[in-house]
């Protein structure tokens, strides 16, 4: 077993602290991704993982093994970096080797090595070319390769994928996913694409500032995010957010806004009288619907849009408007040909979606209950 | 498309025309050197007229007189001797500088640069002799390793600036990539800086053996006219003074180039650009 283990991660640059304190628990053969804005300290953290840099304190385990003092070339980890760092002055093969003969490898066993991870990564006909002679792709492949072959344990991936163009990039996406599926290594990939991070990964772990926001799986980041940073992160385009109270409506837990009443899980219900007054609401476009004949449950909150633009990036539209008292709303429709500019009309929200965060710390309301 | 470029037309003219003038320039002292080496004695003195384009009696009896004579040869073995051992010497101390250089940050690095550099801010002149001084000091006048130390220190500063360049550009990712894979860094350095930065190496060597070779002043006061050891550039000096034919010293002057010709077209297909191309993105 491989898993890996953070204790309380501390790392500053000079006077400037970096990662504040961070437990993580990667368990053995998990894709786990680590998600954040540029600064966030994510690759910090991965280096620290490698072994190049020092971790302030904290304990890091991979194992069951304490790696503090390890230096970087006695920790049992690859690592794939953004720039590739191929040598360019060896060819694929003695790159993908170059691990294993410091080893002292025997001649067939680098061989059989090599046999069992160049068709893995489709690098076949490329053996002896030189990295400037092969494509983007192939290099991220060729780095992985050698990665792979020392067959370590825990694999690090410092955003491979950035370098590549959009149409390469899905395909890597799979690539990576597949290869992960047939070696089952632990992978810790740093990426601050949520797209990349969703598809690939089994969990992410949210970074902001140097602290974890969030760790769970894709999904559920999605659906439960622990904190406004995570709801706003995560989902593309950037979720609705409005200044709220919290209150009842007939006995039912609802949530005052500049858009109208909006009514809330009742999991809510225990938090209207305890949760501070002043709440932040989150709501993705996604989860915004127009409202046509559809039977509506009692969760579902409707208010009236003024559509003010319309935006088709593909097979749906985002449509942005304004409520009665200016707020924008932004939301998702099927067809362009129902939304006319303004022109009013009716969405809805069911009450899962509404996403409630504690104004001054940004924490979800319901807390522990995620 | 048919389309030309009038700008680019007139670019391309004057840059072929730059390339011409310069290659006159370069090729025709070569030419007037071989020209007098190879001409028979009796046609170099015309009375003031130029000899022609093409000598009238093309000889190699200039060559053939000096490769005859055996003190030509212990030259040219000295100079090759002080040469070579003052590329490795150069190479062996600048490689190690250069990467300090370029990878580490010490207290009084800029202030170390510039005293570096300022070793060749002195015309040579006037540190030939408190150097020659000290090295008879230290018995070392006379010898070999004078000259190979006094060269060394010549070419050290420009050798160090190249090399440590070099380093720079070398990605930080590659030599941690290296550590990750599980390289020592003595294996970090011979295996992968050292490759990477081979053709600025080489770079450094050709121009540490250029200045060796036909250096003068250093190995004039530190060697002796009429010392033991003689380089061929103080063999040339010794031959002037007594006023032998032009083509004799035509000939000296080719025997002086021709090594070094040979030597830089031998190390300069290891300068082949975008060594690094290709390691990163």
């Amino acid at each position: 077993m491989a898993d890996l283990v953070l204790k309380n991660i501390q790392k500053s640059y000079g006077n400037h602290p970096v990662i504040h304190g961070l437990d993580l628990h990667i368990k053995s053969g998990e894709f786990v991704t680590l998600l954040g804005p540029s600064g966030c300290g994510k690759t910090t953290l991965l280096r620290m993982i490698a072994g190049l840099e020092k971790i302030d304190s904290g304990e890091l385990w991979i194992g069951g093994k304490p790696m503090q003092g390890l230096p970087a070339q006695k920790r049992p980890i690859g690592m794939v970096f953004q720039s590739y760092a191929l040598f360019p002055h060896m060819n694929v093969k003695n790159n993908i080797t170059f691990g294993l003969k410091i080893q002292k490898m025997e001649e067939h066993a680098i061989f059989s090595k090599l046999d069992w991870v160049i068709p893995l990564l489709g690098l076949e006909g490329l053996e002896n070319r030189l990295p400037k002679e092969i494509s983007g792709g192939q290099r991220q492949r060729v780095a992985l390769a050698r990665a792979l072959v020392l067959d370590p344990e825990v694999l690090l991936l410092d955003e491979p994928l950035s370098n590549l163009d959009a149409a390469l990039r899905e395909l890597a996406m799979d690539e990576l996913k597949r290869i992960h599926q047939e070696v089952g290594k632990t992978i810790i990939y740093v990426s601050h694409n949520q797209a990349e991070a969703m598809t690939m990964s089994q969990r992410i772990a949210v970074l902001n500032k140097g602290h974890l926001e969030q760790y769970a799986e894709p999904m559920r980041l999605y659906d439960e995010p622990a904190s406004r940073f995570t709801a706003e992160f995560i989902g593309s385009p950037i979720a609705n957010s409005y200044v709220g109270k919290l209150g009842t409506h007939d006995g039912l837990p609802v949530v005052q806004t500049a858009v109208g009443i909006i009514r809330i899980s009742d999991r809510c219900m225990g938090h209207v009288s305890s949760a501070p007054k002043e709440i932040r609401v989150c709501i993705r476009p996604q989860d915004i619907h127009q409202l046509k004949n559809q039977v509506l449950t009692p969760y579902c909150s409707v208010f009236r849009v003024l559509p003010s633009l319309i935006e088709t990036p593909g097979d749906r539209c985002l449509v942005i408007g304004k409520t009665n008292s200016g707020e924008a709303v932004r939301f998702f429709v099927d067809r362009v040909h129902t939304v006319v500019v303004g022109e009013p009309l009716d969405v809805f929200v069911s009450a899962e979606h509404v996403h409630l965060f504690n104004s001054e710390n940004g924490k979800n309301i319901l807390g522990e209950q995620i | 498309m048919g389309y030309i470029d009038k700008g680019e037309v007139a670019k391309k003219i004057v840059w072929t025309s730059c390339v011409i003038v310069m290659m006159v320039g370069i090729i025709a002292p070569i030419y007037l050197l071989l020209k007098y080496a190879i001409s028979d004695p009796s046609t170099v003195n015309t009375g003031g007229r130029p000899i022609p384009i093409w000598p009238n009696r093309p000889t190699f009896d200039m060559f053939l007189y000096l490769f005859k004579d055996r003190e030509f040869w212990a030259v040219v073995a000295n100079s090759a001797i002080i040469a070579v051992s003052t590329v490795a010497l150069t190479s062996f101390l600048s490689v190690p500088a250069g990467y300090v250089l370029a990878r580490y940050n010490f207290p009084l690095k800029r202030f170390f640069l510039i005293l570096l550099i300022s070793v060749r801010l002195f015309p040579d002149i006037s540190s030939v002799i408190p150097i020659a001084t000290f090295f008879v000091r230290m018995n070392l006048h006379s010898s070999y390793l004078s000259v190979v130390l006094a060269h060394t220190l010549l070419a050290l500063p420009y050798v160090i600036f190249m090399a440590t360049t070099a380093f720079e550009f070398v990605p930080k990712d590659i030599e941690e990539q290296a550590r990750v894979i599980g390289a020592n860094r003595v294996t970090i350095f011979t295996k992968i800086l050292v490759p990477m930065v081979f053709p600025s190496l080489v770079a450094g060597a050709i121009y540490t053996f250029l200045l060796s070779w036909d250096e003068f002043i250093f190995a004039h006061f530190l060697l002796d006219t009429g010392g033991q050891i003689q380089t061929l550039t103080l063999y040339l000096n010794k031959n002037l003074s007594f006023s032998p034919p032009q083509n004799i010293l035509a000939a000296i002057s080719v025997c002086l180039s021709v090594p070094v010709m040979i030597f830089t077209f031998i190390v300069q297909r290891y300068m082949v650009s975008g060594v690094v191309s290709g390691a990163v993105k």
